[in-house]
């Protein structure tokens, strides 16, 4: 680009590329090139944030006396600077040239340059410098990593650190991208780069090393070691477990692509992003927004999300600071700040949970500015909350105007649909199944304090507001610790789990899910079915058809909504619960938000989300009850019975009644209730558990104590459940009070917050990620080991190609296999392909690259027995260790096997989906029927191998099917493609064209025994011109006769054309003239490799150019010299003659996979 | 032999949701039934003092979530383990597969030190019910290919068989604590039964 004209004095590292009289091109000496100088200055270009431009053209005024250069232009390509040179060149030497005085001459092209440079910026939005570096920094990652753009690897951020590679330091660059972490560091020669995807990473820790401030990555065996300078470490830290999370949730929510995520980002940002409203700067139309903004706006609004309960797609517009009104004191302001959201208003107190308020702003009915204060703002909501803001300052305007254009815009739309349910909708069934009346026998002191308690509930009611709009306050918090009143609990549940806002936004979603869930069937419904009667039997609700009709529905309809958590057990205890206190559509979205925001990943495949949290909560305790961790760590009892607390809610693990006022807290306060609960629980019992000796004892007393807890409040209790331990012996032991045990866990363990919670839940995930994908391969390879002739090691190193995919240009690809997380990871064709031909040594031979493509297609269907589009690592062995370790008769049947698949058409492409050979694949050729009958029949030979679990034999076992010309011809060029690896073998070459030929003479032979023994085909035999070889293989015998066939081997058939004898010569000069057309065209293979054998050959048969040109030649030949066209054979003339051949049986026995070190 | 140490024998249920492994371990324990349980969620146990050739042990059972998504969870409860019982419901051919996928996962979690030779113990639920749907000969069959486990078939309903079987799952059990504390070094307590489940006496037809 041009530049502002500058003086350069000094050039000692530039060398000049062109010149002129007037300008000069340079071009910077790169580090790549040899010399002390490239050396010294690529250690300094590392070291240094910007690298200058490798191009740049310099204007150059010479005088008698010196000479003066300034740049005018530089350029990262030499093409980009070519162009500014051309323009040069063309637009300027000739007005220089005009010029009398060389002075002149240069101040005036130093002013054009100056108006080109104005007018370049004029086109460009300005940059600031930040973006400008930015842009620096991309660059030279892309450069240092020689990522090509298709690869759409974008850079995060980039930070200056320094490397700890056993003593010595290594500064350089460590550059954040979606996908991976990526460190250069080039110091006098010698470079170093690491990449590591997230997906690699197993432990991500923030410590000091050698009293720096240090970042400590391991990937599995490799540690490494960063160290900053500066304050960058912490933010390095947060951002790399931010990426390394987001990747491990993309792959736990099954959409592994990088692209959808970035257009998750880049959709985030796309609406009016996150700022402080106090910023000046307006966002401008700047289309490239930084990556890492993106990725910081995320964080904000989750977080914030999170803290407001709102829905998962809010966006948040901006926060700033203000004051509210205290309703209850007006001369009370509290100081926080306002979340302006795109459909709420919110405000969080700066003393933590003093006071919060979120605003639907559909509720807002009126907003006005306050007369007495010019920074003050009043807001009315139709249920008359009334919450004056102030200490606004000058940004209430802004925020006045942000509220009134929403409300203008959608006023008038108040939905009001009253839909009408197909099926009745089931009320809370505390009120059809109230507690027997024995339990009303409460004492007029119960009665009391449950009086006295609604007080309370009501004044704070009156005080604060009810409804979505209430001022969530201290005493709010105080109220629900002691239990909300039942009849407050559905409202209370709805508002504070934030479930609420989805079902006012999804009028009617639940009925219509319960609709679909009549007609449609899902595997999980069976679980659920199953499970319905072992919810909460011990409620009388739950013992009728009413309670368990009602449970059914709000788990299918969860099903249907989310199909990748579907139905995990515990789901139905939980469920059931809820409905005893509301009624089934707020169950269903109360459960929603369980699931999907509380309590993340939870009912997940593999539970992974309770798995995270049962590492949390060690954490937890390791943190604030140490010395107990310390001996239940050693009895190895906490990850056996918190799952049980933890996935129910201690429904399971308490009386419901006891439970019940857990989930109050769980709904108003979040996750950090439980492991609250959790710590407490065991601080509780200290005395007692330091005692126990075993996990059985710990276990046993833990069960015991919680099956004590009693809900005094709510008598509703007393019947138990579960197979008790201490049955009998509970009567002996004083029981325990649920509030007591809440109010101790405020006490003790009150300052355990959501945040810390979550940001643990980070730090575990990817732990956890890593433990059950080793899981997942120890299970995979146990499985292939028994069934394989490779050895541990060796499956290891495929198991870890086969999930990392090939390495290109020594960067591993991002991880594409398919399946559910930890389980059987399976690839499609486009990963197989590559792994195929990785292993079999096919990539490294160049000349048949594109016929070893179709080849692995080949396999591919060969290996995809289920037909599902993708071949599991057990399928993939089968092949590779037939491959590697089989002996020759494995392979002539692999070999055999490869070319029985309808695959390769006509026009010698193979189809493009390669999952779905049906009938729409098949319509493209036109040889439909021939298609359908093979395929019917490998389907058949398929549905055979399916059932063996033996899959080493799984080749051998069957009975392949005859192979038609047109596969045999295929068969041939794959010998043929093969034997180029092995060059100058003319003993081998020989074999390869005496097989042919025998073969091709026994498929004749079997044909005529066909025809002759089936009068009804003579009419296709009068039929001279022959469409499609393949067609009439309509024909083809059954297995059965065609061994007959063969038996009784016929005379030759008068009825040809040519002379039989000649036909393997022509079929074998064809086949090497295209094999040399194919040497000779890549051009380093000797040329006399090939050597036509036959002097008298055809010269009329045009050589074939195409990869395909077997399979044409193969038609040419049918087309002139009518061979018959039902010609086959059989599999066993197949062997017998290829084991004639010496050396065609010596080279596929050598013939191995090449790769394994 | 009077410096016996108290002998405690681990035993894991394992099988698909719904097979009965909760009926089952509480008919043993407390002898009673009853359809009210919950679904099990993690883990519990149970334990129950036996007599075994004059040897007073006790067994600690230990009940498991069927669902396939806990299985990753097992590693916890495995460790230690002296026998695992393989349970499948009759009625309910997919829980008589799916034995395999939990044989397999239990010496993986587990990992026994001789895998070959860790003692399971299979039992067929529910036989009280009409709708059978896998025939005796075919369980047998699959127990045979894996090392001759011993096969019963049982219905913790009606209480059949249920105390014959945990008596062999117990014998079982004790050999291998037998086995085990051999090799970590502990004076072998009790003699090793010759051969006790070979005989498929408790096996109903």
């Amino acid at each position: 680009m041009w530049v502002q004209p500058s003086e350069v004095f000094f050039a000692p590292f530039w060398s000049v590329e062109r010149a002129n009289p007037f300008f000069s091109l340079q071009h910077r000496v790169s580090h790549k090139e040899n010399g002390f100088v490239a050396k010294v200055l690529g250690t300094l270009d590392t070291v240094r944030e910007s690298k200058p431009t490798p191009y740049r053209i310099l204007l150059q005024m010479r005088t008698q006396d010196f000479m003066m250069s300034w740049v005018v232009a530089v350029g990262h390509s030499k093409e980009e600077i070519d162009y500014y040179w051309n323009w040069l060149d063309s637009n300027m030497i000739s007005t220089l040239e005009a010029f009398d005085d060389n002075v002149e001459a240069c101040s005036f092209a130093r002013a054009k340059v100056e108006s080109l440079v104005a007018e370049e910026e004029f086109r460009r939005s300005p940059a600031d410098p930040e973006m400008k570096r930015f842009d620096e920094a991309e660059r030279r990652f892309l450069e240092t990593f020689k990522i090509s753009s298709e690869e759409r690897e974008r850079l995060v951020n980039y930070f200056s650190c320094s490397h700890w590679n056993s003593k010595l330091p290594r500064h350089g660059w460590m550059y954040l991208t979606l996908n991976r972490l990526c460190f250069n560091a080039y110091t006098f020669g010698s470079e170093l780069n690491i990449v590591l995807r997230w997906t690699d990473i197993s432990h991500l820790e923030h410590t000091t090393f050698r009293m720096m401030d240090a970042i400590i990555v391991k990937s599995g065996k490799d540690r490494f070691v960063f160290c900053f300078i500066s304050q960058q470490g912490e933010r390095c830290f947060q951002q790399l477990q931010q990426l390394a999370n987001e990747c491990v949730q993309r792959h736990l929510k099954h959409t592994a692509l990088p692209e959808e995520s970035q257009n998750e980002v880049s959709r985030q940002t796309k609406k009016p992003s996150v700022r402080l409203l106090t910023q000046k700067t307006p966002i401008d139309k700047r289309e490239k927004f930084l990556l890492k903004n993106k990725l910081d706006t995320k964080k904000l609004t989750e977080e914030k999300i999170r803290f407001f309960r709102l829905p998962k797609e809010e966006l948040l517009h901006g926060h700033l600071r203000c004051s509210l009104h205290n309703p209850s004191n007006k001369e009370d302001a509290i100081h926080g700040s306002v979340f302006c959201f795109q459909n709420f208003l919110c405000f969080e107190s700066k003393v933590r949970e003093r006071m919060w308020i979120v605003i639907p702003l559909l509720e807002i009915s009126v907003i006005e500015k306050a007369t007495f204060s010019t920074s003050a703002l009043y807001i009315n909501t139709r249920n008359q909350i009334c919450y004056i803001f102030d200490d606004l300052s000058n940004q209430r305007d802004f925020l006045w105007k942000l509220i009134s254009d929403f409300l203008a815009k959608t006023s008038s739309t108040h939905h009001n649909k009253a839909s009408v349910t197909p099926f009745e909708i089931q009320q809370p069934l505390h009120i059809q199944f109230p507690p027997p009346p024995s339990y009303f026998q409460s004492t007029s002191e119960t009665e009391r304090t449950l009086e006295e308690k609604e007080h309370a509930w009501e004044h704070h009611f009156n005080m604060y507001g009810r409804g979505v709009c209430m001022y969530r306050t201290q005493e709010l918090w105080d109220l629900v610790h002691k239990g909300i009143l039942q009849k407050y609990k559905p409202d209370i549940w709805m508002i504070f789990s934030g479930a609420i806002f989805y079902l006012n936004s999804n009028p009617g979603y639940y009925e219509e899910l319960v609709m679909k869930s009549d007609e449609t069937y899902l595997d999980s419904f069976e679980d659920i079915e199953r499970d319905l009667h072992r919810s909460l039997p011990e409620h009388p609700a739950f013992q009728t058809d009413i309670g368990i009709a009602a449970l059914r529905r709000v788990l299918r309809a969860y099903a249907l909504r989310n199909p990748s958590v579907g139905y995990c057990q515990a789901m139905n205890i939980v469920t059931s619960m809820i409905l005893l206190e509301c009624d089934e559509i707020q169950a269903f979205w109360l459960l929603a938000a369980l699931t999907e925001r509380i309590l993340p990943d939870y009912y997940n495949a593999k539970v992974v989300g309770a798995l995270v949290d049962q590492r949390v909560f060690e954490c937890l305790a390791e943190q604030y009850i140490p010395e107990l961790h310390a001996r239940l760590d050693s009895l190895g009892v906490l990850p056996m019975i918190t799952m049980s607390w933890f996935l129910t809610i201690f429904i399971n693990a308490m009386p419901y009644s006891s439970a019940m006022n857990l989930v109050d807290l769980l709904f108003y306060d979040g996750c950090k209730s439980l492991f609250q609960i959790g710590l407490a629980l065991l601080d509780l019992n200290r005395a007692e558990i330091m005692k126990c000796t075993d996990d059985g004892e710990t276990m046993s007393l833990l069960s015991s104590y919680l099956e004590r807890i009693t809900n005094v409040s709510n008598p509703h209790s007393v019947t138990r459940h579960g197979p008790g331990h201490t049955v009998g012996a509970l009567a002996n032991q004083p029981s325990i009070d649920i509030l007591e045990l809440i109010e101790s866990a405020n006490n003790r363990f009150g300052h355990v917050t959501n945040e810390m919670i979550e940001q643990k839940r980070n730090m575990t995930r990817i732990h956890v990620f890593k433990s059950l994908e080793e899981s997942a391969r120890k299970s995979v390879l146990r499985g292939v080991i028994n069934g394989t002739l490779f050895t541990q090691t060796e499956l290891e190193q495929l198991y870890q190609l086969f999930v990392d995919g090939v390495p290109e240009d020594g960067f591993l690809p991002i991880s594409k296999t398919a399946g559910a997380p930890f389980k059987e990871q399976k690839v499609d064709c486009t990963i197989f392909c590559p792994l195929f031909l990785y292993l079999s040594g096919w990539s490294e031979n160049e000349k048949s690259g594109e016929y070893g493509n179709e080849l692995a297609m080949q396999a591919f269907r060969l290996l995809d027995t289920d037909i599902d589009g993708h071949v599991s690592f057990k399928e993939l062995i089968s092949l590779v260790s037939l491959l590697a370790k089989g002996r020759l008769q494995h392979k002539l049947v692999l070999l055999y096997c490869l070319h029985i698949m309808p695959a390769l058409d006509s026009n010698g492409l193979p189809p493009d989906i390669p999952d779905k050979i049906t009938t729409e694949d098949i319509d493209t050729t036109d040889k439909k029927d021939l298609t359908t009958t093979i395929e019917k029949e490998i389907n058949a030979c398929l549905e055979r191998r399916k059932r063996e679990t033996d899959f080493s034999i799984k080749f051998l076992s069957s009975n392949p099917p005859n192979l038609t010309m047109e596969q045999f011809f295929q068969l041939c060029k794959t010998v043929q493609h093969l034997s180029i690896i092995k060059e100058d073998n003319e003993e081998l070459f020989r074999a390869i064209q005496e097989f042919i030929a025998g073969i091709i003479q026994e498929g004749r032979n079997n044909a005529d025994s066909t025809n002759q023994q089936d009068k009804e085909v003579q009419q296709t035999r009068e039929e001279i011109l022959i469409t499609s070889p393949a067609k009439d293989t309509l024909q083809l015998p059954t297995v059965e006769s065609s061994e007959q066939s063969s038996r009784t081997s016929s005379s030759m058939n008068d009825f040809e054309l040519v002379d039989a004898t000649d036909i393997p010569h022509l079929i074998t000069n064809n086949l090497s003239i295209d094999l040399e057309e194919l040497t000779s065209g890549e051009g380093d293979t000797p040329e006399n490799q090939v050597q036509p054998k036959n002097p008298s050959e055809d010269l009329s048969i045009n050589p074939p150019t195409e990869t395909q040109a077997a399979s044409q030649t193969g038609k040419q030949f049918t087309n002139q010299y009518y061979l018959p066209p039902d010609w086959f054979i059989t599999f066993d003339q197949f062997l017998a003659h290829f084991e004639q051949h010496a050396p065609l049986c010596e080279f596929l026995s050598e013939l191995t996979i090449i790769s394994l070190q | 032999m009077s410096a016996r140490r108290k002998v405690l024998l681990k035993v894991i249920i394992l099988g698909d949701s719904g097979v009965g492994k909760t009926s089952l371990m509480n008919q043993y324990v407390n002898k009673r039934f009853t359809t009210q349980y919950k679904a099990t969620i993690g883990a519990d146990f149970l334990t129950k003092e036996v007599m075994i050739d004059d040897r007073l042990v006790t067994m600690q059972i230990w009940d498991t979530a069927g669902q396939e998504r806990f299985q990753s969870l097992g590693v916890a409860f495995y460790r230690g383990a002296d026998c695992c019982v393989l349970v499948y419901d009759v009625t309910q051919p997919n829980t008589f597969k799916t034995l395999d996928s939990w044989r397999d996962e239990f010496l993986i979690q587990a990992s026994p030190r001789d895998p070959e030779n860790f003692p399971f113990v299979v039992l067929g639920n529910k036989v009280d019910l009409e709708n059978r749907a896998v025939p005796t000969r075919r369980a047998q069959g699959w127990c045979e290919t894996k090392n001759n486990i011993p096969y019963f078939e049982t219905s913790a309903k009606e209480a059949i068989n249920v105390e014959q079987a945990f008596q062999a799952i117990a014998r079982k059990a004790l050999e291998q604590d037998a086995k085990t504390s051999c090799d970590i070094g502990l004076e072998p307590n009790i003699p090793i039964q010759p051969e006790p489940a070979k005989d498929k006496s408790g096996c109903c037809t």
